[in-house]
């Protein structure tokens, strides 16, 4: 049986467990390979780590790391937050009704090749500079992945499940909670797992763009200032803000989908 | 209900009982098509039957013959495209708690316990949490899986999560119990265990049973009649009463009568599969 629920969480099953040094290799053979590549071109483009981790508890002691991240993630969060609404209601949506199905499958196929970013001048004239353009394009970008993700779960309720819940007399709103959301659950969070890092890459390259707040400003703010280490900086702060949610999330995964492992808690 | 509160008035309530002789399911020439790309597959033409309250009828036939198809049609899930279907003397508009239906896979929610699975109809009802409990309990025990409440389906083997399925059809209060193939998946040993267990259970109800399966002894040991379909169009061919006596166990397997019967459908099933099939396959494409 070919069930995109199964292999979903199965890439997510993979990624999570596991030993924890084995994943860490390739993390550390990046750092080392740039250490070394610091250490021999010796030029201020290409700080050291040691140079970088100054840099980043400067900024910490300072506190622009926290007033700019916080600014950050706040404005990723709530587009984040709105993708998953809108994208968890368009793909139940799309999976229970033929209408909406119709509707919605040719839209979102032509537009996902289209890079959503181009958009964002427009976005800026109709909102003007400030949160609101920001947090559209993140909803616009993470929506695909939410929608998308919503519907193949949807869609994986059988259909003698749904038998069994008209013989029982249960209603759409106990089948929803009961069945349907569970059922999509697991490729729920695979989209969620998606849009994660979409969601940060969006909002600090719209923060780079005429903006005076925010990570992607700070980072703008060094590259001006010719800082190699404070943009790094920046950089690195981002990477471990993206590793941690990626692990939050498959933390989530494997407690809320506990069923597809066949182990009881 | 509410006639009651008017019972003196009128000359009896007995006008409301279905009278005696009507059968508890009517099923008359119910017929049923699927329209596909422009092909018309004709899945059933004129069945009918009825079905006397307390029965155990076996439906037997090819794969392919509509089994599933008729059984969806009185569990209320599809609706036929000719023909009319009567329980207790009234039409049925769609699916009920008073037709029980098991799936041939054990439709169990892998994120629920088993014990959850079964109590869920219950929770659905409006019951409380530790009341719903309690009688997910009680039927658990009746079906033999006592010490398994607290399991996900993920780690019972295929004949108990039938029983779990069972548990929480009965837990329905079904007046029928509609059974698909429920055992059609189970190895030959756990399939009989099952076969004996249903009989008792069902000795014990006072149940209706439609129970289809594609095995003969299985037809035969668990019926008080056996109804066999062709298919294309798919029909019954034969109506027959099983006089094996009751109860039934392991000893009634070993009856002479159970291979006389084994011999006779057999024989129905094979004429069904010569000739006359061929004739009637080219009407599948008008
Ligand atoms: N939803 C459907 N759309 C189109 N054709 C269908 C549909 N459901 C069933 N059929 C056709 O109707 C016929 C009867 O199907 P049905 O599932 O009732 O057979 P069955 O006797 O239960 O077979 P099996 O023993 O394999 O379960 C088959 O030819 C099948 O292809
Ligand atoms: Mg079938």
């Amino acid at each position: 049986m070919a069930n995109p629920t199964a292999t979903a969480t199965a890439a997510i099953r993979n990624a999570s467990p596991g030993p924890s040094l084995r994943r860490l290799l390739g993390i550390a053979l990046l750092l080392a390979v740039w250490e070394l590549v610091a250490n021999t071109s010796g030029t201020r483009l290409t700080p050291t780590l040691r140079e970088i981790g100054t840099r980043i508890a400067f900024d910490l002691e300072t506190g622009m790391l926290w007033f700019h991240g916080r600014l950050t993630l706040m404005l990723a969060f709530s587009g984040l937050l709105i993708a998953v609404v809108i994208g968890c209601a368009t793909g139940l949506l799309m999976a229970r009704s033929r209408w909406a199905e119709a509707m919605m499958q040719p839209l979102l196929g032509a537009t996902y090749p289209i890079p959503r970013l181009a958009l964002y001048p427009i976005l800026i004239l109709l909102f003007g500079l400030g949160a609101a353009p920001k947090v559209t394009l993140v909803v616009l970008e993470c929506l695909y992945p939410m929608a998308l993700g919503t519907y193949v779960g949807a869609r994986s309720v059988t259909k003698d499940q749904l038998w069994l819940a008209r013989n029982v007399g249960a209603g759409w709103l106990r089948t929803l909670r009961d069945v349907t959301l569970p059922a999509a659950l697991p490729a729920m969070l695979t989209g969620l797992r998606a849009a994660a890092p979409i969601m940060l890459i969006v909002i600090v390259v719209t923060e780079m763009i005429g903006e005076n707040r925010g990570l992607g400003y700070m980072l703008m703010l060094a590259r001006a200032n010719f800082e190699p280490d404070g943009v790094l900086a920046v950089v690195a702060v981002l990477g471990v803000l993206g590793f941690l949610f990626d692990r939050l999330i498959a933390l989530l995964s494997k407690l809320l989908v506990f069923w597809e492992r066949g182990v009881r808690m | 209900m509410s006639g009651n509160i008017h019972a003196p008035l009128t000359s009896g309530t007995a006008t409301m009982d279905p009278p005696a002789d009507q059968p508890q399911l009517r099923v008359a020439s119910l017929g049923k098509t699927f329209s596909r790309n422009r092909k018309t597959v004709h899945a059933l033409q004129d069945v009918s039957f009825d079905v006397p309250r307390g029965q155990f009828l076996s439906i037997l036939g090819p794969s392919g013959c509509g089994k599933s198809t008729l059984l969806h049609i009185i569990g209320g899930f599809e609706q036929a495209s000719s023909g009319s279907l009567l329980l207790d003397g009234r039409p049925v508009a769609g699916p009920g708690r008073d037709r029980g239906m098991m799936f041939q896979q054990a439709t169990l929610f892998p994120w629920k316990t088993i014990e959850s699975n079964v109590a869920w109809p219950f929770i659905v009802d409006g019951h409380k949490r530790g009341e719903a409990r309690e009688r997910a309990h009680e039927l658990l025990a009746t079906v033999g899986l006592s010490g398994f409440e607290r399991s996900y389906p993920a780690e019972l083997s295929g004949g108990m999560r039938q029983r779990a399925a069972l548990a929480r059809t009965l837990g329905l209060s079904p007046d029928i119990l509609l059974m698909d193939e429920p055992f059609g998946a189970l190895d030959a040993q756990t399939r009989e265990l099952m076969q004996e267990e249903l009989t008792r259970i069902w000795e014990h109800s006072g149940l209706t049973v439609i129970f289809i399966t594609h095995d003969i002894d299985e037809a035969v040991f668990l019926g008080d009649r056996v109804l066999v379909m062709g298919a294309r169009p798919g029909r019954i061919i034969a109506d027959v009463d099983v006089e094996l006596g009751r109860p039934r166990g392991t000893t009634t397997k070993k009856d002479p009568q159970m291979a006389e019967y084994h011999s006779h459908f057999w024989e129905l099933i094979r004429q069904e599969a010569g000739p006359q099939a061929d004739r009637n396959g080219g009407s599948d494409r008008s």
